[in-house]
């Protein structure tokens, strides 16, 4: 699912027409381990070798409903604490992929002696080998506690955090 | 020149499986479609896929092994197993209760090759309707469970051989030791496929391909069109062209941070801001495929102009892998039903 918009454009054949280029797949005969173990013998950076996969869509489908650039800088920031956090806790190797989903929901919350009325976002982290099935990861609890903390005190807009613990199937891993 | 192997394809949902367990072991292979046997790939050993389908069914997918030379070795897995039987004369039968998952081999023979270094008892995954009843007079039984007699056969004399259950699946605990054996010890294939000599081929691969002409390839900050760019601008140099489209959907620094990093390997690219189409092209939309969609159709816009804007590119470049390849061409698996023939 993730990769839907890439494959019209990205992958076998997808070429609009008016583009008359020859094409040129030198990675045709690999998969995806493979691709990594070329990689590493190419020596790309770690810091790309090892990055989760991203959709071709990115943040666009994170957004649930209408995407307007206020939405996306607040989910770039949650993102970013939350992909940081699990690089610093030495959990970023061992998930498939992560990141951080806008949720179209406001709830009441309570910050210091105001009531606030602001939006919730999702945390999703799942473990898989190829993408086609994936398990969430049971992060532990200490480490959801500090990025929740740490993204409901930093990020303004954001004043509730959840934790998707759907597997793949019946769920997808994005939401969109 | 190196002795590779074919997978010929019947639709089963571990084909895919199969190939990657060969290449595990350093030996190139390919997969194609049953029906298809390729005139421009150059194999010395065949493996016979499972299938969702049943040999005695009308419409059966049949390969034409007439097309092998005698000698030639062949490995049927399940489906591919079911098949040489009744090629050979045999009877493959629809059994009352299915088989699937786990089972031991209570008996095989130890002196086959097949079996080198394979542990007593082993455990194999098993995944079948039907099963081989008899075999046809030249076909020696090598292999059986508790359930099933015919688990493994040898043809007399021939490097043909046949598995009822799956070794390419990791329950299989000797599976991988079972498909070296074929692979390597009987088949003789070349294990020279190694990451180091893929780069070494594919470079000089692509030199003859491109010669002196330009490439334009889009970078997403993936592995995998990571990997490309490096092998092509290993190739190729600056006639590479990379183009890195930021659509304001990035995660946090992101652009900035992937753009250096490629410029600090060399690579000759260009970073495109085109932000504001993208967020023109979003604006109203809620409904998610819509909103695939116009994502998409922007970055073909952007990357068109892009690509236009450099003079003479006679190519495109893409980070397609196998998998997509496979995808694009394989026969129908469990969920499609029918193969088409």
């Amino acid at each position: 699912m993730d990769h839907q918009v890439i494959k019209s454009h990205h992958n076998v054949g997808g070429l609009p027409d008016y583009m008359k280029l020859k094409i040129i797949e030198p990675l045709k005969s690999l998969f995806k381990d493979e691709v990594r173990r070329v990689g590493a013998s190419l020596d790309l950076p770690k810091q790309i070798l090892n990055r989760h996969p991203f959709p071709g869509p990115g943040l666009g489908i994170r957004i649930l409903g209408e995407i307007t650039e206020s939405k996306i800088k607040i989910l770039q920031e949650v993102d970013h604490i939350f992909i940081d956090g699990l690089k610093e806790f030495k959990l970023y190797d061992g998930v498939w992929q992560a990141g951080a989903i806008f949720l179209p929901v406001q709830s009441v919350g309570v910050m210091g002696d105001e009531r606030t009325y602001e939006n919730a976002v999702a945390l999703r982290a799942v473990s898989s080998t190829d993408g086609m099935t994936a398990d969430w990861c049971h992060l532990p609890h200490e480490f959801l506690a500090k990025i929740s903390n740490r993204i409901i005190n930093n990020v303004k807009g954001i004043n509730r955090v959840t934790y998707d613990i759907s597997s793949k199937p019946p769920a997808t891993i994005e939401w969109e | 020149m190196s002795k590779n192997l074919l997978i010929l394809d019947f639709g089963s949902q571990y084909t895919q499986l199969i190939a990657r367990r060969v290449r595990e072991l350093n030996v190139y292979c390919e997969i194609h479609p049953y029906n298809k046997i390729p005139d421009d790939f150059n194999f010395s050993a065949v493996i016979l896929s499972g299938s969702p389908c049943s040999v005695n069914q009308n419409d059966a997918p049949y390969p034409e092994l007439e097309s092998f030379n005698e000698t030639m070795p062949i490995l049927g897995i399940c489906y591919g197993a079911q098949y040489l039987v009744k090629h050979f004369g045999g009877v493959v039968e629809s059994s009352n209760k299915r088989e699937y998952g786990r089972a031991n081999l209570s008996f095989f023979d130890i002196k086959n090759p097949l079996f080198d270094n394979v542990k007593s008892n082993s455990q194999v995954w098993m995944s079948h309707g039907d099963t081989i009843k008899n075999l046809p007079s030249n076909f020696n039984k090598i292999a059986s469970t508790s359930d099933i007699e015919n688990a493994a056969f040898h043809i007399n004399e021939s490097n043909i051989y046949g598995l009822q259950f799956h070794p390419e699946v990791f329950h299989s605990t000797d599976g991988l030791q079972i498909i070296n054996n074929f692979v390597v010890n009987i088949s003789h294939c070349s294990t020279d496929w190694t990451p180091d000599s893929f780069v070494d081929s594919s470079i000089s691969n692509i030199k003859n391909q491109v010669g002196h002409q330009k490439v334009v390839l889009g970078l997403s900050g993936g592995v995998d069109s990571s990997v490309a760019a490096l092998l092509l601008h290993k190739a190729i140099g600056d006639n590479l062209h990379c183009i890195f489209v930021d659509n304001g959907l990035l995660r946090k620094n992101e652009f900035e941070d992937v753009l250096k990093q490629y410029e600090s390997l060399g690579l000759n690219i260009k970073g495109v801001d085109a932000k504001e189409e993208f967020y023109k092209s979003l604006s109203g939309i809620s409904d998610p495929e819509l909103k695939r969609k116009a994502i998409g159709k922007t970055f073909i816009d952007v990357f068109d102009r892009e690509a236009n804007s450099i003079k003479d590119v006679d190519w495109l470049a893409q980070g397609t892998i196998y998998p997509d390849i496979i995808e694009s061409v394989s026969v129908n698996g469990p969920s499609g039903h029918k193969i088409s023939s």
